[in-house]
């Protein structure tokens, strides 16, 4: 570290330049993870929430809740357990029944009351749904306007549904969810009485049961999967990523090589003087780690304080762990840009500096 | 007993009708307490001689040892280990790390090598002899050529070899000052007891030569 710290305080702006180069790319980097966990997490945020691993559901809804529907024997031979709840889910538009506030597309959950899902809903403000007509709502409607108390006119159900909780982590497929009764999804849907469930998910797998012809089981991620745009997004937030990451190592590459190269007679001379190259190498990796800490730590921090600063309307998610691991991954990325520099100091021929 | 021996050393480069002999049969010894002088023209020889005598490169035949020591046969790290304990190289250019101040130039010699280099009243001393007290903040760009080459050789003195080899050490240098690099390189060998090998062109440094050598077309031949 003696030379690096040196060369740094020595050479200022350059080193200045360096690192808000990596912090710029690092934040970029940040900042598309949070929009790709953001977006991601509107799509799967109340499944995760459930804790699912597998879904009973009709075949022929392409993997897809929203457009499964059981009949009442088709439910009836699946098995149940504490940890499987039955649902109903449709997509719908949740109207003002008073027209003061915007109408929200929203994903209508019906849940049997006295099943694992109902029971664990923890509102953040309000209470559970004990009665017809009575829903939970995620908290995105706040941002919309609605209180507690208010009512909604849903999807092709009669009536009103009253407001009595908000709950938060409560998005399915982009849509703020609205967690009503099993009975209430049958209205909402506008299906015949035939037609009991969306599906049943269940928090282990199921154990071998006979399938009725119209149902399939999935797992968690097959149902993602299936979600219309999931992996399109997701794959494009991923390239994104990785470009955004072989530009960083290229950059980073490029400078350090640039450097090396005008510091090679210097070098050249300190390798004559018997300044052994082990000692100029590790001086070249501690600074490239040096330079990739700070600048990954202040674009870190960057991130952090646009998190406190951004809307809740936009799709964001910060997710510390992730990002740390990713910082961690910048960080390794960068240090393969300080090999070329490595390998241009291991070779340096010393004769090159006598006689000049 | 002498510090530096070359025996019948030739260095040949390329092959076939290309090849070049740099160095012809050259037998040489450098002794404690002497300053040589290797004089000659351009491509002569006299880069090729400095690197062998440095251990920067192997001759093609004949023998090299220093300290007593055949290098032929030891390893990289075992003649970079020799370079920085026995031999201070002071070189045309580039002496100095541009961004350590004269003091880091000679902490970095503490850096790589742990013991044995100057005690501090000696180097107090040799500080003050070469006039460098004034200077200890400063960054090369902020010395002029004679400054610079005299904490270079300060720098080379630190580690306390028995070898001073210097690369044409006047090449950038008014007369006043080449005098004073002459002198200075006399004084460090007569007093420290260390031999000094000088390759130049600078016939202004033959006045403080115990011995001179020429070198023309590889060949080697003391005139002084």
């Amino acid at each position: 570290m003696f030379l690096a710290l040196r060369e740094i305080k020595h050479e200022k702006i350059r080193y200045t330049l360096i690192v808000a180069v990596i912090a710029l790319i690092s934040y970029l980097i940040f900042i598309l993870s949070a929009l790709a966990l953001g977006l991601a997490n509107q799509n799967t945020a109340a499944i995760k929430s459930w804790q699912v691993q597998s879904i009973a559901l009709n075949k022929d809804a392409n993997a897809s809740l929203g457009q499964s529907l059981l009949t009442k024997a088709d439910l009836d031979a699946i098995p149940k357990s504490a940890k499987t709840a039955t649902i109903g889910i449709s997509p719908i538009s949740a109207k003002d029944s008073q027209g003061k506030h915007d109408t929200v597309s929203a994903q209508f959950v019906g849940l049997n009351q006295t099943e694992y899902v109902a029971r664990n809903l923890k509102p953040i403000q309000g209470r559970t749904a004990k009665n017809n007509h009575e829903v939970v709502v995620s908290d995105k409607f706040k941002d919309a306007g609605y209180q507690l108390n208010d009512k909604l006119s849903l999807g092709l159900a009669k009536g009103s549904y009253q407001i009595v909780g908000f709950v938060k982590n409560a998005t399915y497929n982009i849509g703020p969810v609205v967690y009503g009764s099993l009975k209430d999804w049958q209205a909402v849907k506008g299906v015949n009485p035939t037609l009991v469930a969306s599906g049943v998910i269940n928090q282990d797998s199921f154990k071998a049961f006979d399938h009725p012809k119209a149902v399939t089981v999935i797992d968690r991620q097959t149902l993602f999967d299936k979600l219309p745009g999931y992996q399109a997004q997701n794959l494009t937030f991923a390239f994104m990523i990785g470009f955004l990451a072989v530009i960083s190592l290229l950059i980073i590459t490029i400078f350090l090589y640039i450097l090396t190269v005008q510091k090679k007679p210097s070098l050249a001379v300190l390798r004559a003087q018997g300044i052994p190259s082990q000692f100029l190498i590790k001086n070249t990796f501690n600074q490239t780690l040096l330079i990739l800490v700070v600048g990954v730590a202040l674009s870190f921090s960057l991130a952090l304080l646009t998190s406190h600063l951004l809307p809740a309307a936009v799709p964001m998610y910060f997710d510390i762990p992730l990002l740390s691991i990713m910082s961690g991954g910048i960080i390794i990325t960068g240090l393969l840009g300080s090999l070329i520099p490595i390998v241009i100091i291991s070779r340096i021929d010393p004769i090159t500096v006598i006689g000049g | 007993m002498s510090v530096l021996q070359l025996t019948d050393v030739s260095k040949r480069f390329g092959s076939g009708t290309s090849q070049v002999t740099a160095l012809k049969d050259v037998n040489f010894t450098a002794d404690n307490g002497e300053l040589v002088l290797i004089v000659g023209p351009s491509g002569s020889g006299k880069s090729t001689f400095l690197t062998i005598l440095g251990g920067l490169q192997q001759p093609t035949s004949g023998q090299v040892k220093i300290q007593n020591q055949a290098i032929h046969q030891l390893s990289k790290r075992a003649l970079e280990k020799i370079r920085l304990n026995e031999i201070g190289f002071v070189l045309q250019a580039y002496n100095l790390v541009p961004y350590l101040t004269v003091t880091d130039q000679f902490k970095l010699v503490d850096q790589v090598k742990k013991s044995a280099n100057l005690p501090t009243e000696t180097f107090q001393a040799l500080l003050n002899e070469l006039g460098i007290e004034p200077l200890l903040k400063k960054y090369p760009d902020e010395l002029s050529g004679g400054q610079a080459q005299r904490v270079a050789i300060a720098r080379a003195l630190y580690a306390n070899p028995n070898i001073i080899l210097a690369d044409e050490p006047t090449a950038a240098l008014d007369t006043a000052r080449v005098e004073e690099v002459g002198r200075m390189f006399a004084h460090i060998a007569h007093q420290q007891k260390k031999a000094v090998i000088v390759v130049t062109h600078d016939t202004r440094l033959e006045t403080y030569a115990d011995k001179i050598y020429n070198i023309t077309d590889g060949k080697l031949s003391q005139v002084k």
